[in-house]
């Protein structure tokens, strides 16, 4: 019964996921598992009969049998963390937890141990550095996805913010000019989800956003090129400018329904979405035609103070193919500001748990600035104030678009 | 957040409660997962319990909702809280899923 207990031990010993050893109380190895012998890199038949503390440095084997010693008296077990080395191999750190002296009727008392090889601190620091070091390469690369420069639009001032969380983000913003600059191209969108794999996607939104985009301007533009070589004495009339609309909308339209289609069919495992607005904008009357795919609405502040939220028109990108996006139209009169965001502005935590909300954010938005420098500078500092010294949660992104009062000459573009 | 699973018919009713956000939600995915993989196919996902769902949660749900689709059943939302319905509204949700007032009104509608 004795023998059978004392196989099973045995057997549990061998199987075990650490390195186990029994060895006398002079330190003499009686028995190891395989673990052990991988841990030193020596086979069973040369590990047994060597002593345990010979593996170890002088200051080690103080210590250890300083500790073995005072534990014994308790019966404690004693915990270290080792440098083995001298077996077979290099030196290897180890978490090493040793029993106290147990007693064998009228056998020698043995101790049991157990060694959890730890990687190096100098290892560790290695690793973390490696993984650093890609993820500023990360990083910079993103940063080649959001726009260098915002380009200058006469009679408009815009200004754009963006600041991750982490290293990398799952919020874009963008800025382009779309034939030959008679369009503006404005986009403010939110990947769902945090860290790399949002990275990944943002790229990849960003991208299909501004080719399909682009493509079909050029196309449609190219449509009513020809469209006005066959209609010349038309060319004021009603149905041609609403040929010109229907025209622009159908871009915009296509711009979305082909990044939903592309996304919800080529990545629907992943089931990685995006909330997105995108608006295209004719700066020589203020004319904005968008779509709000499930972002968080966008406010159009009037001169005055009113405002408008632009909500809603279908729902976020790449969830199910063949979704319906409507498009909606609106003027940006003299004066008047647009502010896109994204949920981070308003769901940034301060030490206390609370939301920064949409309320604040609304306030600040309606209050009366001289350029969009100075309202996105302001929104930033009372973001900070209120996220204070606690971690922020989520990436932050904004833009304002404003439209001067004719005449003006003060036009400006910058990103923060 | 907990997960509270009740198996009743013709749905079973999986009762989330606390913050379904970026830590949170790989556990409301890994559970939908499971539960859809044995078969349970109808589900309704209590939400009354849910304080905030980030769009991470949003991510969970779209999965669920795909999985118990392909499978030939649904996946039905009960009893949002104002802030979590606004962003399931938002962000186009109820184009693509039902919504309840409540688990009992979500079961019955898999009766009908």
């Amino acid at each position: 019964m004795e023998d059978l207990n004392r196989t099973d031990t045995a057997n549990i010993f061998q199987e075990i996921g650490f390195a186990y050893f029994k060895c006398d109380p002079t330190g003499e190895i009686l028995e190891v598992n395989q673990n052990f012998c991988r841990l030193v890199g020596l086979d069973q038949k040369s590990v047994i009969g060597k002593n345990i503390f010979n593996t170890l440095s002088a200051e080690d084997i103080r210590s250890l049998k300083k500790a073995l010693d005072r534990n014994r008296a308790d019966g404690k077990i004693t915990s270290r963390d080792l440098v083995i080395s001298s077996m077979g191999g290099g030196p290897q750190l180890v978490d090493c937890t040793i029993s106290p002296e147990i007693e064998r009727p009228g056998l020698t008392p043995v101790l049991y141990g157990v060694l959890r090889p730890l990687p190096w601190i100098g290892q560790m620091e290695e690793h973390l550095q490696a993984v650093e070091r890609e993820l500023e390469i990360a990083r910079d690369i993103q940063a080649s996805f959001l726009p260098q420069d915002l380009p200058h639009i006469p009679g408009w001032q815009i200004t754009a913010y963006f600041e991750a969380a982490r290293e990398v983000a799952g919020d874009f913003y963008d800025v382009f000019t779309l034939s030959s600059g008679r369009r503006i191209g404005l986009v403010m969108a939110d990947v769902v989800d945090k860290g790399v794999g949002a990275a990944l996607f943002m790229a990849l939104f960003r991208s299909l956003i501004r080719a399909f985009a682009d493509q079909h301007y050029k196309l449609s533009w190219m449509d009513v090129l020809s469209e006005e070589g066959a209609h010349e004495n038309e060319s004021a009339s009603l149905g041609h400018r609403r040929k010109m609309l229907s025209t622009g909308t159908t871009a915009l339209k296509n711009a979305i329904n082909l990044t939903n289609n592309y996304i919800a069919t080529n990545h629907g495992d992943t089931n990685m979405f995006a909330t997105i607005f995108i608006g295209v904008l004719d700066p020589s009357n203020g004319s904005l035609m968008y779509i709000n795919a499930g972002h968080e609405p966008p406010i159009l502040v009037r001169e005055n103070g009113e405002f408008q939220r632009l909500d809603p028109t279908g729902p976020a990108v790449g969830m199910l193919p063949d979704m319906l996006f409507n498009i909606e139209n609106i003027r940006i009169g003299e004066k008047d500001t647009l502010f896109a965001y994204t949920d981070g502005v308003i769901d940034a935590l301060n030490p206390s748990g609370e939301t920064f909300g949409e309320e604040q954010l609304l306030n600040l938005a309606r209050g009366k600035y001289s350029s969009t420098d100075e309202l996105i500078m302001n929104l930033v500092s009372e973001l900070k104030v209120h996220i204070s010294d606690r971690s922020q949660y989520d990436d932050i992104t904004m833009f304002a678009l404003r439209r001067e009062p004719t005449g003006s000459s003060g036009t400006g573009e910058s990103n923060f | 957040m907990d997960i509270n699973f009740l198996e009743k018919h013709p749905a079973d009713i999986v009762q989330v409660s606390g913050s379904v956000d970026a830590l949170t939600a790989s556990v409301l995915t890994d559970f939908l997962s499971l539960k859809i993989s044995q078969d349970h196919t109808n589900l309704v996902l209590d939400l009354n319990q849910v304080e905030f769902m980030s769009s991470a949660g949003l991510r969970s749900v779209l999965a669920a909702l795909k999985e118990c689709r392909n499978k030939g059943g649904d996946l039905r939302i009960a009893g949002a809280q104002p802030g979590v319905e606004k962003v399931l509204k938002m962000s186009g949700f109820t184009n693509i899923l039902k919504i309840f007032p409540d688990s009992e009104n979500a079961l019955a509608s898999f009766s009908n």
